[in-house]
């Protein structure tokens, strides 16, 4: 009898103090995958904003410091979501002075304008690795950045320079870094430590890194100490994945709460029990073919007839209905028309689009002494207009939007090859100004104030086309040094009439959000920024859509 | 995924030599082999369809009158996709087998016949080679490399020929104490030429068996890379690459998208397997 | 015994440092600078001769190569071009479980093997054999990646009882056994699926050729029963090629592991790989390789010194 007491007595005590699992609310944590919203599935690889040389690494730095300045969806500055309270310009556009809110680092200290000052140290220190340098005159046109008080300081430069650009594309780059958490840390530290979770203990946005595991997840938890929206969720969680496909199985299984719908599978997406579709508003940016201008054998692509002829034989209404179901922005100039804040008036007026029209291309290269041959394709003195355009393997968009122009050049007398290369493959190529390639089709986003500089200018960091064209470079240089939009204004009419890029559209992602998930439309302004924070949770929906999937 | 090297026992019905059609596994194999080849070499000529031409507005369609195996993703029709797979597969594959099959062959003469120094050297960095999974060393050079067909064709080829090296060295060796070799050489034939003739007449029944599973071997090798993205590549359809997009949207119970590659891929294999076992009972047990 | 350990074990780190060698050849032969993989989008020339400094590039081959052994004896795998961290630290969790997939699908396929051999040998000729006989035919043909795509599309996505992929579920903080053990049952039962189909073949030849020989004759006809025949001696006898092909089977356990790891999403070695491979990210890829490459070597070593142990003498009592 007694030991069965015993044995009954250790049995209930074991009962007793067995705690069931805590049961997690799943609702608590968000689980969406890097470059939802922005672009197709990617790596987040580094989080010091300096040294990202990625879209995602950019968002996802940005989610950990506050930008000195955010833009809004107009793409005008957002005081309310910036550390800057006020900007003013004085000497003509030399002198900025930057006033910024009180804010604090997560471990309590002040962002003060020292902190803006590590950072442009910071720059300076990094010199060639820091990946912005050129943009928006950091750090060439900078004469200095002194402190004028704890939350003030002063940006003077060599030259006087439109207000415009130099406060969206140069200062907003001055994020404040915490000095007193990376200041005894040389530039070669920084650049170790930039995928080192530890490192990154000190930030001022709405949120802080719990973990992150190389290569599979990065797991984020809110800051307190971030003054603007609390996210509702206790843990946000990027889920890396490989592929679009994979997006769409996650929101099919209930691993994630929202995902790009790829394209192509946009029909099933309809049908994926317990989400929504929401279409994002348009990033700020546009699809683009560039010319080799500089390769001999495509030396026609010098003829602006040419160009102009390639530009009128796309059909982009007809792309993006077939290809983006409707969601896309045709763009036919530098600046895409969406948001409409820095489009000149002979675009807002209808000006360009040029459009598809395949009769005015015929007409402008028969002008041009362009003579169809036995097999349609034209000719000039023995030269056929031929060419093979390289598309970047990884995405099954760019292939069907390249495939889809080929009919239309052919009708116009032009034949375009097309071939898939890997990105890196391709961007190197490009970047060691090789004169192999032909042309080639990428997405370029457009910075806060759209000018041309470093994709136009002759000489420019980004422009791998060669083109070179002194009345282009004057206007570009007039809209960064010349105050107000006038100039600007000139420089798109001239580069949508000369075509230094083949424009193409702007394309627009899907998402698929689960019930319960509100607010995806804020998950994104056209700028880039990225504002995950601004989530919603319906708890009830939420564990609707959960229960469904814990069969 | 083994490659099989030293055959190992008899299956299916006793060898009976000249009796071919009574071998059911070699005519299994070669008929599973006509079932591969054809379509791919001759199918796409004969349905006529283009595969790359996309059907806007008939994505994802499951198979029916106007699409037999469906269309993909993209509005692709899949049975046209299939038949020029296998004809991409296949023009790598093959040659990589040859290519494999002749270096490995040169490389286990080499040893057996040449001096014990040189071979202790080749088969000490053979061990090695073989201690390295072969699709771990593919990956690694096909990560390095541009793939284009002929560099795929090299880098397979190079990669394969390792078990067979092995297998011929230790058969020459086993063949070479032999009495018509020794009369050879004594008539005054050389190393080389003793080997081409005369060796390579009596291993003409391994190296048959086992170039047959080499073809395999090949076209696994080849798949695999496809379906990781490091071989055949876009917008050039393969074997792996179709597998590799049913497996993106699988969500989606894309069962037609597996449908033709998954047939092809096990018919290519079981075809080889076979026709190397059918043939190897043909030619009568080795222990 | 240790005479043959000594040799085996000298003759495997010749193989070993053989191996360093032929990676470091292999890594280096590839033209051009890894500069592109490492800057992405962002490289610019400037930036390209700032990298390829700093990675001490310019430096001559030779002392490359010693450098190389330094950094290896002393556990420094080089630092990935993506993440810009130490190799070695990324390795870890994938490496741990690389492993535990694999121990326990080697375990799954050893003990199906040995089942499937021992019917396969005792029944040789008739049906339960002929079964057996097609399913390793069969699945000689399949590939992992084949075999995996079909079980997700079965079980995870039609059925829905099983997860399609990763190790836990992302939303877990805390993941219990229940969580690890769901993910791990497709993709083990796809590398055992495949692994036992050759196992089991050799298994079985050694059952029937072991069933055929003299002694089992003997000690039927002094009345020793079947199965204390069949436990007792064939099995013992039968399980030393066993261990040898297993060991063999190394290699082939990656190469099927690896594409089993992508279709899944599983993060082990295979997957980090892949994904590295992809990303050009050398590096990593490299590591891995010399990693694979020391554990296979390892393993053959394994497996001579666990047959050294099964002594054929000591089977015959």
């Amino acid at each position: 009898m007694q030991r069965i007491n015993i044995m009954a007595t250790l049995l209930a005590t074991a009962l007793a103090t067995h705690n069931p699992a805590h049961a997690e609310d799943p609702c608590d944590t968000l689980v969406i995958p890097p470059g939802a919203g922005i672009s197709g599935p990617s790596d987040v690889t580094a989080l010091n904003f300096l040294l990202a040389n990625s879209q995602m690494n950019e968002a996802v730095a940005g989610m950990l410091f506050t930008g000195l300045i955010n833009m809004d969806k107009t793409d005008q500055i957002d005081y309310a979501h910036s550390i800057a309270s006020k900007i003013e310009d004085f000497d003509n556009g030399t002198r900025y002075r930057v006033t910024m809110h009180p804010w604090l680092w997560s471990d309590g200290k002040p962002v003060t304008s020292d902190d803006v000052l590590f950072t442009w140290e910071t720059i300076e220190k990094l010199g060639d690795n820091y990946v912005a340098a050129g943009e928006g005159g950091i750090p060439d046109l900078v004469a200095n950045v002194k402190a004028l008080n704890s939350e003030q300081f002063e940006v003077t430069l060599k030259s006087p320079a439109n207000p415009l650009w130099f406060e969206l594309n140069g200062l907003g780059q001055l994020t404040p870094l915490p000095r007193h958490a990376w200041g005894n840390f040389t530039a070669d530290q920084l650049y170790e430590n930039q995928s080192d979770p530890k490192f990154f203990s000190v930030v001022d946005g709405p949120f802080r890194i719990e973990n992150f595991v190389m290569g599979r997840s990065i797991s984020f938890v809110p800051n307190p100490r971030y003054p603007l929206e609390q996210t509702p969720f206790k843990r946000m969680v990027f889920k890396f994945v490989n592929s679009d496909g994979a997006e769409l199985q996650g929101i099919a299984a209930g691993e994630l709460d929202l995902a790009n719908l790829p394209h192509e599978a946009f029909k099933a997406g309809n049908s994926v029990a317990n989400s929504h579709l929401v279409p994002m508003a348009p990033p700020f940016g546009y699809g683009y073919i560039g010319l080799n201008f500089k390769n001999p054998k495509v030396a026609f692509f010098n003829d602006l007839a040419v160009r102009q002829a390639i530009q009128d034989s796309i059909d982009e209404k007809t792309m993006i209905a077939a290809l983006w179901h409707g969601y896309g922005v045709e763009v036919y100039g530098p600046v895409p028309p969406v948001p409409p804040t820095f489009l000149s008036p002979e675009a807002k007026a209808g000006k360009f689009p040029i459009g598809y029209d395949p009769a005015k291309a015929i007409a402008l290269l028969n002008q041009a002494g362009y003579v169809p041959g036995p097999d349609g394709i034209r000719a000039k003195n023995g030269v056929r207009l031929e060419f093979t355009l390289i598309v970047p393997s990884g995405t099954s968009t760019s292939l069907m939007m390249a495939q889809m122009m080929q009919p239309g050049l052919r009708s116009s007398g032009i034949l375009m090859h097309i071939q898939q290369e890997d990105f890196n493959q391709m961007w190197a190529s490009l970047i060691r100004h090789l004169s192999t390639w032909q042309a080639y089709t990428l997405v370029w986003s457009t910075s806060p104030y759209p000018s041309g500089e470093t994709i136009f200018n002759t000489g420019g960091a980004f422009n791998f086309t060669g083109y070179s064209d002194p009345e282009m470079d004057r206007l570009i240089a007039d809209s960064a040094s010349k105050p107000g939009l006038e100039a600007l204004y000139k420089y798109q009419d001239y580069a949508s009439e000369h075509l230094p890029y083949i424009f193409l559209p702007d394309t627009v992602n899907t998402m698929l959000v689960r019930n319960g998930i509100g607010g995806p439309d804020r998950l994104i302004t056209p700028a880039g920024g990225y504002n995950p924070q601004l989530l919603t949770l319906n708890r009830k929906a939420c564990h609707a859509a959960h229960a469904f999937h814990a069969r | 995924m083994n490659s099989q090297t030293a055959p190992a026992t008899i299956r299916g019905p006793s060898a009976n030599l000249g009796r071919y059609f009574r071998n059911r596994t070699l005519v299994t194999g070669i008929a599973l082999a006509l079932f591969v080849l054809l379509p791919s070499f001759l199918g796409g000529l004969i349905y006529g369809r283009d595969p790359y031409e996309l059907h806007l507005g008939q994505q994802l369609l499951a198979p029916s009158g106007e699409f037999p195996l469906g269309t993909d993703s993209l509005g692709r029709d899949v049975l046209a996709l299939v038949f020029d797979g296998g004809r991409a597969t296949l023009i790598v594959a093959l040659p990589a087998a040859a290519l494999a099959f002749v270096v490995g062959l040169l490389y286990g003469l080499a040893s057996a016949i040449g001096p014990a120094w040189l071979d202790r050297v080749l088969m000490r960095t053979l061990d090695t080679f073989l201690a390295l999974p072969s699709l771990v060393v593919l990956i690694f050079f096909a990560s390095m490399i541009t793939l284009t067909n002929t560099t795929l064709i090299m880098l397979i080829g190079f990669i394969s020929w390792a078990s067979l090296a092995r297998l011929v060295r230790n058969e020459a060796i086993a063949q070479r104490g032999r009495d018509f070799v020794l009369a050879a050489e004594q008539l005054g034939g050389g190393r080389w030429y003793v080997a081409r003739v005369h060796l390579i007449r009596v291993m003409a029944p391994i190296l048959a068996v086992n170039g047959t599973f080499l073809i395999g071997d090949s076209i696994f090798a080849l798949s695999a890379l496809s379906f990781l993205g490091l071989g055949v590549q876009p917008p050039q359809a393969s074997w792996g690459s179709l597998l590799d997009s049913a497996l993106d949207i699988i969500a989606l119970d894309p069962w037609w998208l597996l449908l033709g590659p998954g047939v092809m891929i096990f018919a290519a294999l079981l075809a080889s397997s076979l026709i190397g076992q059918g043939l190897n009972a043909r030619f009568g047990a080795r222990s | 015994m240790l005479r043959t350990l000594f040799t085996r074990g000298s003759a495997s780190f010749l193989s070993i440092a053989l191996l360093i060698t032929m990676v470091f050849i292999m890594a280096h032969l590839p033209p051009g600078g890894p500069a592109f993989s490492i800057l992405g989008v962002k490289a610019t020339p400037a930036s390209v001769a700032a990298i390829n400094s700093r990675l001490g590039l310019s430096i001559p081959l030779w002392q490359q190569y010693l450098i190389w052994w330094g950094h290896l004896l002393t556990g420094n795998l080089g630092n990935s071009y993506l993440l810009n961290r130490p190799v070695a630290q990324i390795l870890g969790s994938y490496f741990v479980n690389t492993i535990a997939f694999y121990t326990i699908s080697i375990l799954v396929s050893v003990a199906a093997s040995i089942g499937l051999g021992l019917v396969q040998g005792v029944y040789y000729g008739r049906w339960p054999a002929r079964v057996i006989d097609f399913y390793q035919l069969a699945f000689y043909a399949l590939p992992g990646f084949l075999v995996g795509t079909v079980l997700i599309m079965f079980f995870s996505v039609r059925l829905g009882w099983l997860p399609a992929s990763g190790i836990v579920d992302v939303r877990d903080i805390s993941p219990g056994i229940g969580s690890f053990a769901a993910h791990l049952v497709l993709p083990v039962t796809t590398v055992a699926l495949l692994t036992t189909a050759s196992l089991s073949r050799y298994f079985g030849e050694a059952v029937h050729e072991e069933l055929g020989k003299e002694y089992v004759r003997t000690a039927a006809a002094k009345g020793v029963s079947f199965s204390a025949i069949l436990f007792k001696h064939v099995l013992r006898n039968a399980l030393r090629p066993l261990i040898t092909i297993l060991g063999l089977s190394f290699p082939y356990i990656f190469t099927g592991g690896v594409t089993v790891e992508t279709v899944f999403d599983y993060p082990g070695l295979g997957w980090l790989m892949w994904r590295s491979a992809l990303e050009r990210d050398y590096p990593v890829v490299i590591a891995i390789v010399l990693i694979i490459g020391v554990l296979t070597v390892l393993g053959n070593f394994l497996a001579d010194v666990v047959n050294g142990l099964l002594d054929p003498r000591a089977s015959y009592e």
